[in-house]
C-alpha cells in the first residue's frame, strides 16, 4: 500500500472496443495507483489490456466508464484544452512502435528542441546529457529513418524526457533494445526517478520488472496482483474463452523441450563465407557486415545476438536473398540459386508483414494456399494456432489483436510448411515471459523436425538455451559458442 | 464639308428644297466593338435622338432653322441597326452567361471539395505525425494554422497556374478574345480565392485532426454514429421540393433568358452523394459476404475480395467520391442527350421537317423532281369538332405518298413507325374517312364540319404529330379524302374555312437551298428547325448541362487520381507483406491481377452505382426543366447508351493500366531497406 498520495490512480476503469466483427472488453474494472517518483511496471500477457491502461493514463483515449486521475486532474472529466496542457506539461507518452514517436522531417535534436519548447524550456537534463546517457549522442543530427529500431526507441525516450514531464508512460520501451541499450535506458530511468519523475512501463522485460518499485499484474482486463515487492511471475490456468490464453507448458509438445540426437558434423544447409555488405543511410555509408562467416546446421536453433546496429538484420536479409553481398558468398547445400521458396527459407521479420485483409487463421494458412497444399495442412494450421495460443483469435484480423499475438501468428505462418531454414528477427520481442517460453518451444519443436532456426534476439535467456550462439558486434562475428 | 448655315444658303441658291444630313458617330480605332462599347454607342444614339426631339438642344434648333430655310418641309429620320444588334448580342451573352455562372458555382463547389479533401488527406497521409502531435498536446487550431501555412506555396503556384491556363484556354478556343476587364477580374478573383482556399485547408485539416483526438472521439462519437448520408439526402429532398415547386429554371436579369437554378446542380450532387455513400458501404458489406464464399477462388480473386471487404473508411470515401463524380457526369450527359433530343423533336415537330415555307401551287414536289424529300401540307385551324366535344380542333391535310419520307417522326409519338400510319390514310371508303387522331385516345369518333357529320376510321392515335403544335386534339387525313367530302348541299363542308398551305423540306440547309434554286422555286417565310432549337431560352439550358458534364468528367478524373494515390499508399503499407508473399509463392502476375481486380471492384462498382443514380436523378428532374412546354412532345428521356458504354470501357481500361502500374511500383520497392528501417 502507498503511504504517500499517489501521483495517479484509476478507479473502476472499463474500456470496451467495438469493431465491425468483434466486441473487445480491454479493461473490465481496473483499480490501480501510481506512486510519485517511482517506476511502476505493468505486466501481463499479450492482449491483457496493458497498452489500453497506459493510453488511458496518458489521456490518449476515452474510458467507457470509470475514472482516471493524474496529479489531481480528472482526465475523464477535464476540458479539452486542459487535457492538452496536461499532455504537454505533465504526461509524456512513448509509443510501442518506435517509428510512431517521430515527425519524419525533424532530426533527433529538433525533436528534443520541439518538446523542450512545449515545456517552456525547463528540462531536468540537458539535451546533450540525455543523448549521451542513451548512447545516441552521435545521432542527434540524423532523421528518424536513419536510425535503427533500437536507436529510435532511445531517441523517443530522449524526446519525451526533454519536456520534463512528471509522469512518463512507455509501452514496452525495451522490447527492441539489446541488453546494453536496455540497461542504459533503465539507468536513466532510475536517475530520473530520483529527480522526481514517475514512470509507468508496460513490459515483458524481467529487468524492468525487477527494478520497478511497484508492479501491476493485469490479465483479461483485470488487475490480478498489485505489489511493491519483487515476486516471481505467477502462472495460473485461466478461462481462455476470451482468447487471451496464458501460455501453459502443456501447450508444447513433449519433444519440443528436448534436443534430438543429431550428427555433430552434419552438412550445413547454408554456408556464409566472408560476406561483406555496405549500404547508404542518407549521406552516411554504413558498413553493415565485415567478412562474416557462419555455418548453419539443420535441425538446430541458433541465436544471433549483438547490440543494435551490429548487423544481425542485414545478415538475415542476405540469407533471405533480398540483397546481395558486396563480397563473399552464400552457399546452399543443394546448390540452390536465386530466391528460395517458403519451404526452403521462411522468414519472420520484425515488421511481421501479416496481411490485414486476412484473418489470423487465413494468414497462418496463407503459405499453404500459395503452395496449393491447403488441404494437406488444415490440421497443421489448427495445431500451430493451438500451440501458440491463437485459436480463439483465429477469426480476428491482425489489427484486432495485440502486437505479441501478431508476432506469434507470423511465427506460425513461418513454421507452417516446415521450412528447412527459418529466419526469425526478434520473435519474442513482444512476448511476456510465459509466451517467450512458448515461442522458444515452438522453435525447438520445429528444429526437432529438421528445421534450422536462426533467431536474432536480445533475449539473453532465450539465446542461452539455443544450440549455438553467434555473437556479433560492429558488423563482424565476435564469437560462436554452444548454448546450454 | 461646310457649316450648316452655309449649306442652307448654297442649297437655296441651287434651288434644292431637300437635303439629307447624315451624321456618323466616330468609331473606335479598332474594328471590333465589345458589347460594352456597343452599348455606350447606343446610349450616345439615344442622347442624340433625344436632342433632336427636344426644344432646347442646339442641334434641334439648327434643324428647325433648316426646315424653315427649306420651306418648312424638313423631316428628321434617325435610323440605326445598332439597337437590334445590341439586343441580339445581349440575349446571346445572357444565354452564355447563365450556364457559365452556374458552371462557375459548380466549379467553386468542386474546388472547395478538392481543397477540403487536401486538408483531410494531409492528416491521413501524415497519420503518424498527427498522432504524435496530438499526443503531445498540439491543439487543432495550431495544427490547422500549420497546415494552412504549409499550403501557401502550392496554393499560390496552383492559383497562378490555374488562372493562366484558364485565360489561355479562352484565348485559344474562344468563345472570343478575353476582354481586358475580364482578365483583370480573373486575376482578382484568383487572388481573392487564395486566402479562402488556405483557410479551408486549415479548417479541414484541423477538423480531421480533432476527430483523431480522444476529445474528438468523445464528443463526436454520437454525431459520428449518424451516417452523413442522411444529411445529404435531406438536402437533396429540399432541392427536389424546390424544383417541383417551379424553381428549376430562373429568369436571368438581362434579355429575359432563363437558366438552370442552383437547385438543379445541388440536387444531383446531394442525392448521388447520399445514395452513393450508402452504396459504397453496401458494396463493402457485399464483398465481405462474397469473400467468405471465395475460399476456393483463385488467389487473385481471393485477395481482391478480402481487400475490398476489409476496406477502411478512406477507401469507402474514395468510392463515394467516384460515385459522385461519375454520377454527376452521367446525370448531365443524360440531361444533355434528353434535352437535345426533346428540343430537336419539338423544333422539328413545330416545323414539321427541317424547313417549312410557303411555295406556289403546282410545283412538282416529288423527290425525282426536286432531288430532296418534300411534301405539301394544308392546315385548317379550328375547323372541325370531334364527337363528344364542342371544342374546335385543327385539321391537317397531308399527301400520304410524300409525307412519311419528309416529316420528322419519333416512334414514341404513336408507338410505331410513320410509314404504316400514312399508308393507311387515303380516300374515304363508303363515306368513312381514315384519320389519325392526335391528342385523343378514342377510337370511335365522328367529326362535324359546318354541320356535316363525317364518320371516321381511326387508323392511329398519336400523342404528337408533325405540324400539330397546339396541345389540344387534332385530326390528320389525306388531302384527297378532305377534297372529296360533300355536305348535304353538295358543297365541301371545309370550303368555308381559311387554310394555310406550306411545303416541308427535308435535308441540310445547303442541300435544300440548292434544290430549291435548281427547281426555280421561291420560298416565302422559311422557318428552319434549327432556328427554333437555337432560341437562347432553349440553348441556355442545354449548354449549361453540356458544360457541367465537362466538369463531371474533370471531377471523375480527379476521383481516379485520388484512387491512384490511395492504391499507392496501400501498396506502400503492404511492402513487407508483399515481399513475404512473393517468397511464399505469389507471382508478380497474380499480385498484379489482385491489384487490378481490387481497383476494378472499386471503380467499376462506383461507375455502376453512378450510372444508376445518375439516370434516376435525371429522370426525376427532366419533367421540371422541359423546354418549350407548350409545344409537343413531352420531354423524351434519352440516355446516351453509346457514351455510357464507351465511358464504362474507358474506366475499366484505366483501372487495368493503373493497377498494372501500381503493381510494378511494388516490385521495385527496396524490401531490404524497408525491413532494415524497422530494426
Amino acid at each position: 500500500m502507498q503511504e504517500a498520495e499517489p501521483l495517479a490512480y484509476v478507479k473502476d476503469l472499463v474500456k470496451t472496443y467495438r469493431t465491425e466483427s468483434a466486441h473487445v472488453e480491454a479493461l473490465r474494472g481496473v483499480n490501480a495507483e501510481i506512486a510519485a517518483a517511482s517506476v511502476t511496471a505493468v505486466i501481463g500477457p499479450s492482449g491483457s489490456g496493458k497498452s489500453t491502461l497506459l493510453r488511458l493514463l496518458a489521456g490518449l483515449d476515452t474510458a467507457s466508464t470509470g475514472t482516471v486521475v493524474v496529479d489531481g486532474h480528472v482526465l475523464t472529466d477535464v476540458a479539452p484544452a486542459a487535457l492538452r496542457r496536461i499532455r504537454q506539461d505533465l504526461v509524456g507518452y512513448v509509443f510501442q512502435r518506435p517509428g510512431d514517436n517521430f515527425i519524419a522531417h525533424l532530426t533527433v535534436a529538433e525533436h528534443l528542441e520541439l518538446m523542450a519548447k512545449r515545456a517552456d524550456g525547463k528540462s531536468r537534463l540537458s539535451h546533450a546529457d540525455l543523448l549521451q546517457h542513451l548512447g545516441i549522442a552521435g545521432r542527434s543530427q540524423h532523421y528518424p529513418h536513419q536510425l535503427s529500431g533500437g536507436e529510435q526507441q532511445r531517441a523517443a525516450f530522449a524526446s519525451v524526457l526533454s519536456s520534463s514531464p512528471r509522469l512518463v508512460v512507455a509501452d514496452e520501451p525495451t522490447a527492441e533494445l539489446d541488453s546494453a541499450s536496455g540497461h542504459a535506458l533503465l539507468e536513466l530511468i532510475a536517475d530520473l526517478r530520483s529527480l522526481g519523475v514517475s514512470f509507468v512501463i508496460a513490459t515483458h522485460d524481467s529487468k524492468v520488472a525487477e527494478m520497478a518499485d511497484h508492479r501491476i499484474h493485469i490479465d483479461h482486463g483485470l488487475v490480478t496482483d498489485q505489489t511493491g515487492k519483487p515476486h516471481a511471475s505467477q502462472r495460473r490456468k485461466l478461462d481462455v474463452q476470451r482468447g487471451n490464453a496464458l501460455y501453459q507448458p502443456q501447450h508444447a509438445t513433449q519433444r519440443a523441450t528436448q534436443h534430438t540426437e543429431r550428427p555433430r558434423r552434419a552438412t550445413p544447409i547454408v554456408t556464409v563465407d566472408e560476406i561483406s555488405k555496405r549500404y547508404r543511410r542518407g549521406s552516411e555509408e554504413v558498413h553493415a557486415l565485415d567478412r562474416v562467416s557462419v555455418e548453419l546446421q539443420p535441425a538446430t536453433v541458433t541465436a544471433l545476438v549483438g547490440p543494435s546496429g551490429s548487423g544481425k538484420t542485414t545478415l538475415l536479409s542476405l540469407l533471405a536473398g533480398w540483397e546481395e553481398p558486396d563480397a563473399g558468398q552464400i552457399r546452399w547445400d543443394r546448390g540452390s540459386h536465386g530466391i528460395l521458396g517458403w519451404r526452403e527459407v521462411a522468414i519472420l521479420p520484425q515488421k511481421h508483414g501479416l496481411l490485414e485483409e486476412l484473418t489470423i487463421r487465413e494468414n497462418v494458412a496463407y503459405p499453404a494456399r500459395l503452395d496449393r497444399s491447403t488441404a494437406n495442412e488444415v490440421q497443421r494450421v489448427d495445431d500451430l494456432l493451438d500451440e501458440l495460443g491463437l485459436t480463439e483469435l483465429a477469426d480476428r484480423h491482425p489489427s484486432q489483436t495485440s502486437t505479441g499475438q501478431q508476432q506469434r501468428a507470423a511465427l506460425a505462418r513461418g513454421l507452417l510448411l516446415r521450412p528447412r531454414l527459418l529466419l526469425a528477427d526478434e520473435p519474442s520481442g513482444h512476448q511476456d515471459k510465459g509466451w517467450a517460453e512458448g515461442v522458444f518451444c515452438a522453435l525447438r519443436a520445429a528444429a526437432n523436425s529438421g528445421t534450422c532456426c536462426l533467431v536474432a534476439t536480445h533475449n539473453e535467456e532465450l539465446a542461452a538455451r539455443c544450440d549455438e550462439v553467434i555473437s556479433m558486434r560492429d558488423g563482424a562475428v565476435r564469437s560462436v559458442s554452444a548454448g546450454l | 464639308m461646310m457649316q450648316p448655315d452655309e449649306l442652307a444658303r448654297t442649297a437655296t441658291q441651287l434651288g434644292e428644297n431637300q437635303a439629307i444630313f447624315t451624321w456618323q458617330h466616330p468609331l473606335p480605332e479598332n474594328a471590333e466593338l465589345s458589347l460594352a462599347q456597343a452599348q455606350d454607342l447606343e446610349r450616345s444614339q439615344d442622347r442624340l435622338r433625344a436632342e433632336f426631339a427636344s426644344d432646347d438642344a442646339s442641334i434641334a434648333k439648327a434643324f428647325r432653322c433648316l426646315r424653315a430655310c427649306l420651306a418648312g418641309n424638313g423631316q428628321v429620320n434617325f435610323g440605326s441597326f445598332l439597337p437590334s444588334i445590341v439586343l441580339q448580342t445581349s440575349e446571346t451573352v445572357a444565354a452564355i452567361r447563365g450556364p457559365v455562372e452556374l458552371l462557375s458555382q459548380a466549379a467553386l463547389l468542386v474546388a472547395l471539395a478538392v481543397v477540403a479533401s487536401a486538408g483531410v488527406s494531409l492528416v491521413a497521409r501524415r497519420a503518424t505525425e498527427s498522432t504524435f502531435l496530438a499526443t503531445h498536446g498540439t491543439t487543432p487550431f495550431a495544427f490547422a494554422l500549420r497546415s494552412g501555412v504549409e499550403a501557401v506555396v502550392p496554393a499560390v503556384v496552383g492559383t497562378a497556374l490555374g488562372t493562366v491556363t484558364a485565360l489561355a484556354v479562352v484565348e485559344t478556343w474562344g468563345p472570343g478574345k478575353v476582354d481586358p476587364g475580364a482578365r483583370a477580374e480573373a486575376v482578382f478573383r484568383g487572388a481573392a480565392a487564395l486566402p479562402a482556399g488556405l483557410l479551408l485547408i486549415g479548417v479541414a485539416a484541423g477538423v480531421a485532426f480533432f476527430r483523431r483526438s480522444e476529445v474528438g472521439l468523445r464528443r463526436l462519437r454520437t454525431l459520428a454514429s449518424v451516417p452523413w448520408e442522411i444529411g445529404a439526402l435531406l438536402a437533396a429532398a429540399y432541392c427536389f421540393k424546390r424544383i417541383v415547386e417551379g424553381a428549376a429554371l430562373v429568369p436571368a436579369q438581362a434579355g429575359g433568358v432563363s437558366r438552370p437554378s442552383i437547385f438543379l446542380l445541388v440536387f444531383p450532387i446531394a442525392a448521388i452523394a447520399g445514395f452513393g455513400g450508402a452504396a459504397a458501404r453496401g458494396m463493402r458489406a457485399l464483398m465481405r459476404l462474397l469473400s467468405k464464399k471465395a475460399d476456393r477462388a483463385p488467389m487473385a480473386l481471393y485477395l481482391a475480395t478480402r481487400r475490398v471487404g476489409g476496406a477502411r473508411r478512406l477507401a469507402v470515401s474514395l468510392v463515394t467520391s467516384c460515385v459522385l463524380a461519375f454520377g454527376v457526369l452521367i446525370y448531365t450527359q443524360v440531361l444533355v442527350s434528353s434535352l437535345s433530343t426533346t428540343v430537336d423533336a419539338k423544333s422539328h415537330l413545330f416545323v414539321g421537317s427541317d424547313l417549312k415555307a410557303e411555295v406556289a401551287e403546282g410545283v412538282d414536289l416529288s423527290q425525282d423532281g426536286l432531288g430532296i424529300p418534300a411534301t405539301r401540307i394544308t392546315r385548317i385551324p379550328e375547323s372541325v369538332q370531334l364527337s363528344g366535344s364542342e371544342q374546335d380542333v385543327d385539321l391537317l391535310l397531308i399527301d400520304p405518298v410524300t409525307f412519311a419520307a419528309t416529316a420528322y417522326w419519333h416512334d414514341s409519338f404513336a408507338g410505331s413507325a410513320l410509314e404504316p400510319i400514312t399508308a393507311a390514310l387515303g380516300p374515304a371508303v363508303k363515306g368513312v374517312v381514315p384519320v389519325v387522331v392526335v391528342g385523343d385516345e378514342r377510337r370511335d369518333l365522328t367529326m362535324e364540319a359546318s354541320g356535316t357529320v363525317v364518320p371516321l376510321q381511326v387508323v392511329a392515335n398519336a400523342a404528337s404529330f408533325p405540324g400539330v403544335t397546339e396541345s389540344g386534339p387534332a385530326l390528320v387525313m389525306a388531302r384527297e379524302a378532305a377534297e372529296s367530302l360533300t355536305a348535304a348541299n353538295g358543297a365541301n363542308p371545309l370550303s368555308s374555312f381559311v387554310d394555310q398551305n406550306e411545303v416541308w423540306f427535308k435535308g441540310g440547309l445547303d442541300d435544300i437551298n440548292e434544290a430549291v434554286a435548281d427547281a426555280g422555286l421561291i420560298l416565302t417565310l422559311p422557318v428552319t428547325a434549327d432556328e427554333v432549337a437555337n432560341l437562347p431560352s432553349i440553348a441556355t439550358v442545354v449548354r449549361t448541362f453540356r458544360y457541367l458534364s465537362g466538369l463531371g468528367a474533370g471531377a471523375g478524373a480527379l476521383a481516379i487520381v485520388a484512387m491512384v494515390f490511395y492504391l499507392q499508399a496501400q501498396q506502400r503499407s503492404r511492402t513487407v507483406a508483399y515481399a513475404l508473399s512473393r517468397r511464399m509463392g505469389l507471382s508478380r502476375l497474380k499480385h498484379m491481377t489482385a491489384v487490378i481486380v481490387e481497383l476494378e471492384w472499386l471503380v467499376l462498382g462506383a461507375f455502376a452505382a453512378a450510372a444508376l443514380l445518375g439516370l434516376v436523378a435525371a429522370w426525376v428532374v427532366l419533367p421540371h426543366i422541359e423546354p418549350l412546354p407548350a409545344i409537343p412532345p413531352e420531354v423524351l428521356f434519352t440516355p446516351p447508351i453509346r457514351t455510357g458504354v464507351v465511358l464504362g470501357l474507358g474506366v475499366a481500361l484505366t483501372g487495368v493500366a493503373i493497377g498494372a502500374t501500381v503493381s510494378r511500383v511494388s516490385d521495385r520497392a527496396d524490401f531490404a531497406g524497408v525491413l532494415r528501417a524497422g530494426g
